[in-house]
């Protein structure tokens, strides 16, 4: 089947580094820590208490038709992404609504707070005994639809729920859509909050760091947690061409695998074939790449079996590879979608975000991952590596336009 | 493994296995007699709930007992909605004969659509941290069950399926759009087969919650004053055409196409242009196969015949006027399945269009939510 080629036209970050691609973008290039002590959840008994919250997000400012009260945090997290990646394109909230322009929004965890509220409430009063209107906003696919409602939107809405895996899905989703000629454009991407039932859990597997995340770092201790929302836009190479905007990046292809091992510990092999897979989609060969937007969560683990992947794919000489959790923490479903964007950025504006909190390189990882200092560099193709829980391994390809191009 | 070429026409896909775990039955035989006979699965509600369920009958499946079908080994850790996927995922490859080896299981995948995961296990696990003086006491084997895609996980981990695994969260829409894109992966190459459906699992966080919710946004389409929530599992097995005839399988029906689209913008009042979005896309996808209305046995739909100026009932008249196919119903058989509803009613139009002395070849399978989404696949029963 004949394929057209779709293009990034637009990116909208909300991320604790940083609210906007400009703000973001310049995070990025002076290694911003988002770092900070957590106040939206109660963290007493808690030995450790950091991670990568957003502060100063006014959802008032950016949602429109909704009632901003009626839903989730995680939903006007991606609706503020979402108005931020159509103004990014310029395109007119005007011209989108009632378009078939679709939106597809990765999430690991939902509107988790309102089941937090739950939780609450029925510790208190009995499942029986208190008001809960709110449930009606708590099922994960509220997100993708709050976006198409506040946007006034009419194609097609879609959830990813593939844990921490879920932006690259619901972006590779939209490529679908937009090359296959089934949709004009879609807002992409995902969005989660920061939630007690994801830091206790990560917690008890004993992968939280105390202070700071080292993605690759000899002593590295552990991931934070973190939240945010990372929404593109994505349109057909000829449309974006046409109405001279601005092309960020092409969307060259993506790989999807599931290990069919173990629900939390990954596994190398499953994560060569996702690779191997999107490099093979994306028609390129592993030289190609110049450069890996690491999953580096910063645990022992993953670290490892990632940088075996990569050595195992690239043959040894495998290209600079960073790790934006380094900086913001591990915001789950919106992780890879944020690191998208970050590709982009890589791709448009020719740097490499770096690794930061790079104390002692880990020989055992043996790579390059621009440790502390963003680098100047042209990024021809930007490869975006996501795993999660249930063995879900979704790579994504970037590459420059102009380069995809010539290549033809 | 190769990438989609731009010389090849697009695959076709079939299906070749349904596993249905239902308050009608167990497997696609049991559960086509059980549906075809209007069996009913709404019994007074089974289990002691403190404080009892708001509702006094549900489709429970009473008599599952998952050692039995996953053997007591490694299943102590698993929730209900992970034991009735992995069952009804095993049923189907059973049912499709297709044996999942080292050199094919990379090419084997899963799609799940689950609106909220297991809202049981995610809430027990929220529940333990604050109840405990240290809040991260909780229990580490229980963490899994609380993301979303655990069921999927989990299937792949029983029957060793390492091709694309995805979990999709649409509300209501949850079963018919993991069917969709489980289609739309194999047409791309992505895959050559995929087991694909819903689970839903009933609990009293679940029952709870939507009654809280007021049973409009999730298990939407009971109404306030009798809900009848269901559970169960219903998975397809979706394959390449030509490799399910390769292999000298019986193609139960091919998947012909799924379209979506929302139309919940306008707040209240959206029935209409629902409908009207509804049938837009129904005739768009009988138009691209040239079927034409008279050709369509029935209809499945999501909603229960009750709602006569429902979504799908205005869709009907639009479409078909009052040359009305077969309106299948199984939810007032089975109860709100919700995540899984879409997945049962393709495998009862399945079962319609399978039925001895069944004159029409075609089917149509929608959901519409109340949130103004829409979406809706069409079959053809197999040679």
């Amino acid at each position: 089947m004949r394929r057209h080629r779709v293009v990034i036209t637009g990116l909208g970050v909300v991320s604790s580094i940083g609210i906007g691609v400009r703000a973001f973008c310049e995070a990025l290039r002076t290694g911003k820590s988002g770092i900070t002590e957590i106040t939206s959840f109660d963290t007493r008994g808690f030995p450790f208490r950091r991670g990568g919250e957003i502060r100063g997000f006014d959802p008032q400012h950016w949602i429109r038709r909704l009632d901003p009260t009626s839903i989730g945090k995680t939903s006007q997290l991606a609706i503020a992404a979402s108005r931020l990646a159509l103004d990014d394109a310029r395109i007119d909230p005007a011209d989108a609504e009632g378009s078939r322009c679709g939106v597809s929004v990765g999430t690991t965890d939902g509107e988790t707070l309102l089941i937090e509220r739950f939780n609450e409430d029925w510790v208190r009063h009995g499942l029986d005994g208190f008001r809960g209107r709110y449930m009606a906003e708590a099922p994960a696919g509220r997100i993708s639809v709050n976006v198409a409602r506040d946007l006034g939107l009419e194609g097609e809405v879609n959830t990813f729920a593939t844990a921490c895996a879920a932006g690259n899905y619901a972006i590779g989703h939209a490529y679908d859509l937009v090359s296959t000629g089934e949709a004009p454009f879609m807002l992409c991407g995902g969005a989660d909050s920061l939630s007690r039932k994801t830091f206790a859990g990560f917690f008890r597997l004993n992968a939280v760091a105390p202070l700071v995340c080292q993605p690759f770092d000899r002593n590295r201790q552990g991931l934070l947690t973190g939240e945010g929302a990372g929404m593109l836009l994505l349109e057909r190479r000829e449309c974006a061409l046409l109405r001279r905007a601005r092309v960020y990046a092409e969307i060259l292809g993506y790989g999807l695998s599931c290990d069919g091992v173990h629900m939390t510990s990954p596994d190398r092999d499953s994560i060569v074939t996702a690779m191997q897979r999107a490099i093979h989609q994306a028609g390129l060969r592993p030289a190609d790449v110049s450069y890996v937007c690491a999953h580096g969560t910063g645990t022992r683990l993953n670290d490892l079996t990632e940088a075996a992947a990569i050595h195992q794919v690239f043959a040894g000489s495998p290209p600079p590879v960073s790790s934006v959790k380094s900086m913001i923490g591990h915001t789950m479903g919106a992780a890879s979608a944020i690191a998208a964007s970050a590709c982009a950025l890589a791709i448009y504006e020719g740097f490499l975000p770096p690794t930061i909190n790079s104390v002692e390189p880990d020989p055992e990882c043996a790579l390059d991952c621009v440790p502390n200092r963003a680098r100047d560099a042209e990024v021809n193709v930007a490869q975006n590596n996501a795993f999660a829980f249930g063995g879900n391994n979704a790579i994504l390809m970037l590459g420059r336009e102009e380069w995809a191009a010539r290549r033809l | 493994m190769g990438g989609p070429s731009a010389l090849s026409p697009p695959r076709r896909v079939a299906v070749t296995g349904c596993g249905v775990v239902s308050p009608i039955g167990i497997g696609r035989e049991e559960f086509a007699r059980a549906f075809l006979e209007g069996k009913a699965g709404l019994r007074p509600v089974a289990g002691d709930y403190s404080p009892p369920l708001p509702c006094a009958r549900a489709g429970q499946v009473v008599d599952f007992d998952a050692t039995r079908w996953l053997g007591k080994k490694g299943t102590r850790f698993l929730d209900r909605s992970t034991t009735l996927a992995v069952t009804a995922a095993g049923l189907a490859l059973k049912d499709g004969g297709l044996a999942v080896e080292e050199a094919n299981s990379p090419r084997v995948g899963v799609v799940l659509g689950t609106a909220m995961g297991s809202l049981k296990s995610i809430s027990d696990f929220g529940r333990e941290t604050l109840l405990y003086e240290r809040p991260f006491l909780v229990n580490p084997m229980l963490f899994p069950n609380t993301v979303l895609n655990s069921a999927a996980g989990q299937v792949a981990i029983w029957l060793k399926l390492r091709g694309v695994n995805t979990t999709v969260s649409n509300g209501q829409l949850s079963g018919l759009t993991a069917v969709s894109y489980a289609g739309r992966a194999i047409a791309l190459e992505y895959a050559d087969a995929i087991l694909a459906g819903g689970v839903e699992e009933l609990s009293a966080q679940l029952v709870w919650g939507a009654h809280h919710a007021g049973n409009r946004e999730f298990l939407e389409s009971a109404r306030e004053e009798d809900v009848y929530p269901g559970e169960g599992a219903s998975i397809l097995l979706l394959e390449e055409l030509q490799a399910a005839r390769d292999r000298a399988r019986p193609v139960i029906a091919e998947l012909l196409g799924c379209e979506s689209g929302f139309y919940g913008r306008t707040r209240g009042g959206g029935v209409t242009a629902q409908a009207q979005g509804l049938a837009a896309w129904l005739n768009r996808l009988m138009r691209a196969r040239d079927v034409a209305p008279e050709e369509v046995g029935a209809l499945s739909a999501s909603c229960g015949p009750e709602a006569a100026d429902s979504v799908e009932s205005l869709a009907m008249d639009i479409v078909f006027g009052d040359r009305r196919p077969a309106r299948l119903d199984v939810k007032s058989l089975i109860g709100e399945c919700y995540s899984a509803a879409g997945a049962f009613q393709c495998t009862a139009l399945l079962a319609y269009l399978g039925r001895p002395g069944c004159a029409q070849r075609y089917g149509l399978v929608t959901s519409a939510g109340k949130d103004g989404a829409v979406a809706c696949a069409l079959f053809k029963r197999g040679d």
